[in-house]
């Protein structure tokens, strides 16, 4: 979080990540490039790079699209989320390497326009084993370079949360294209079980994850609370809530975090105003709740981001009777001033 | 997430997990005849002694062997300069019209083996030389899905 833009925000953490990053990419680039001179001493150099560059981009993409549902299930991968923009913008590196080199060895020695032979050298699109297998791959191509160009704050703001993200979620998209480009492409002619075993395993984690998170997430939003006063509703005891941490619970369809905070119980939006991140998921840092994805912070007593920024969420009242915790869904205006509850 | 982020994952993660597997197995399924993985190295391969034809361009030279009865056959593919195609098939194009390479296709065809930009191969052949005495080949650019060249070898010498 900071209150004006700039390229990259680093820091410590984002730093050892990158570095990280940047010693598995070459380390796997190394390692694939030797093993091919080992085993393949005809192959090109045109070719084994387009062989290494693409398979780096698919590992790559199977752990950036892991990424989300294994926080959602375990908090302890939250900071693979905080630094996911730049695993994902070095997988579209990769895949740019790759489509680049293949456009240039497949279709940039005739006479044809390049992207022109692209489209027309293969139009079998009623045919599935003949099928134009390239263009699904320029179209994924297309989508993580308008997801890379896009990801950054700057456009999260100007474009607004809510289109950002439902371009971002294209990334779906994308990667049913490229397992498609994969089985119809180098699968027709490398026929080698192995290949094939490896991107069904792939696929099959991927939903499985994205499926036990989310119905780890429809249990929380189908959560009962039969106790109800006053408009308050019994949501938890008092000691179920850990000093600088928070409980979500979902009342009448939205999610509030009730937050423990110098032995008072405040209570928030779960919605963060950046990207739509879980607040009750994050902890209070420096008195702020900080947002477990991104960092944006909040005031636990008012909802709002410390100055100079203007970000705000609702509040809501909470109480303590017999040690236990009562909740009142009614929010009120976002960054109104709650004074908190003594535990 | 807010919750119709939540739902809409939901959907989307729902309808892959049906259309990829579906996605995959079909691919699996419809593989056409194949081209072989296993690229053979002249350095791997015991050659056969008696040459019954050669042919040489500026690109390639092939030799057609066979052993002295004439009982196994090879092609000997050896690159000169690098193939300006990255990645090359040779069929043998099954009963082909008179002198009319044009109506080649791969459905008609035997496949031979697999090339690419630079090195020696050396595929098996099944030819019957009693039964003919010319082999046709093709070598067909399967990304563009167009003959690059069109090869006659006489079986008798």
């Amino acid at each position: 979080m900071s209150a004006s833009y700039s390229a990259v925000g680093w820091n410590r953490q984002k730093k050892i990540y990158d570095g990280l990053i940047a010693g598995f990419c070459i380390g796997y680039l190394a390692l694939f490039i030797s093993l091919t001179l080992i085993f393949n001493e005809q192959a090109t150099f045109e070719t084994i790079l387009i062989r290494s560059t693409s398979t780096l981009a698919v590992l790559l993409l199977h752990v950036i699209l892991a990424i989300g549902p294994l926080c959602r299930l375990n908090k302890k991968f939250l900071p693979l989320l905080y630094n996911r923009r730049h695993l994902g913008v070095t997988m579209f590196s990769l895949a740019l390497i790759h489509g680049s080199f293949s456009i240039l060895q497949f279709h940039a020695l005739g006479n044809t326009n390049p992207l022109v032979s692209l489209f027309s050298s293969n139009t079998n699109y009623g045919s599935l084993p003949a099928f134009p297998f390239q263009a699904l791959g320029f179209f994924a191509l297309i989508i993580f370079f308008l997801m890379a160009i896009t990801s950054h704050d700057f456009w999260l703001h100007h474009l607004s949360p809510k289109v950002w993200k439902s371009l971002h979620m294209f990334v779906y998209l994308a990667y049913f294209l490229v397992v498609m480009h994969v089985m119809l492409g180098v699968i027709q002619y490398e026929k080698n079980p192995l290949f094939v075993a490896i991107i069904f395993i792939g696929a099959v984690t991927l939903v499985t994850l994205h499926l036990l998170a989310a119905n780890k997430e429809r249990r929380t939003d189908h959560r009962q609370f039969a106790l109800q006063k006053e408009g308050f509703v019994s949501v938890c005891g008092v000691n179920d809530i850990e000093d600088s941490r928070a409980k979500i619970f979902c009342i009448d369809k939205e999610r509030i975090a009730v937050y423990r905070h110098e032995n008072k119980l405040f209570a928030i939006h779960n919605v963060c105003k950046h990207q739509g991140g879980p607040l009750g998921e994050g902890k209070i840092l420096d008195g702020c709740i900080t947002c477990p994805w991104h960092g944006y912070q909040y005031l636990p007593q008012n909802g709002q981001s410390p100055p100079p920024f203007t970000e705000k969420v609702s509040t809501y009242d909470v109480k303590v009777v017999d040690g236990k915790v009562w909740l009142n869904p009614n929010p009120y205006p976002e960054g109104t001033e709650r004074p908190g509850c003594l535990v | 997430m807010i919750k119709p982020l939540r739902k809409r994952h939901l959907q989307i993660w729902t309808a892959i997990a049906v259309l990829l597997p579906i996605g995959i197995i079909l691919s699996w399924l419809v593989i056409p005849n194949p081209v072989p993985v296993k690229i053979l190295p002249t350095a791997n391969v015991d050659l056969l002694p008696v040459i019954q034809d050669k042919k040489e361009t500026a690109q390639y030279c092939l030799n057609l062997r066979s052993n002295s009865d004439k009982t196994s056959w090879q092609l000997e593919w050896k690159n000169k300069l690098e193939l300006t195609v990255p990645s090359a098939v040779i069929y043998a194009p099954l009963n082909p019209p008179e002198g009319e390479m044009q109506s080649f296709t791969v459905d008609r065809a035997q496949l031979i083996g697999r090339i690419e930009a630079r090195g020696d191969y050396v595929f098996p052949l099944k030819v019957d030389s009693a039964k003919k005495n010319e082999l046709n080949l093709v070598v067909y650019d399967f990304i563009h899905e167009k003959i690059i060249d069109s090869i006659t070898l006489k079986t008798l010498r």
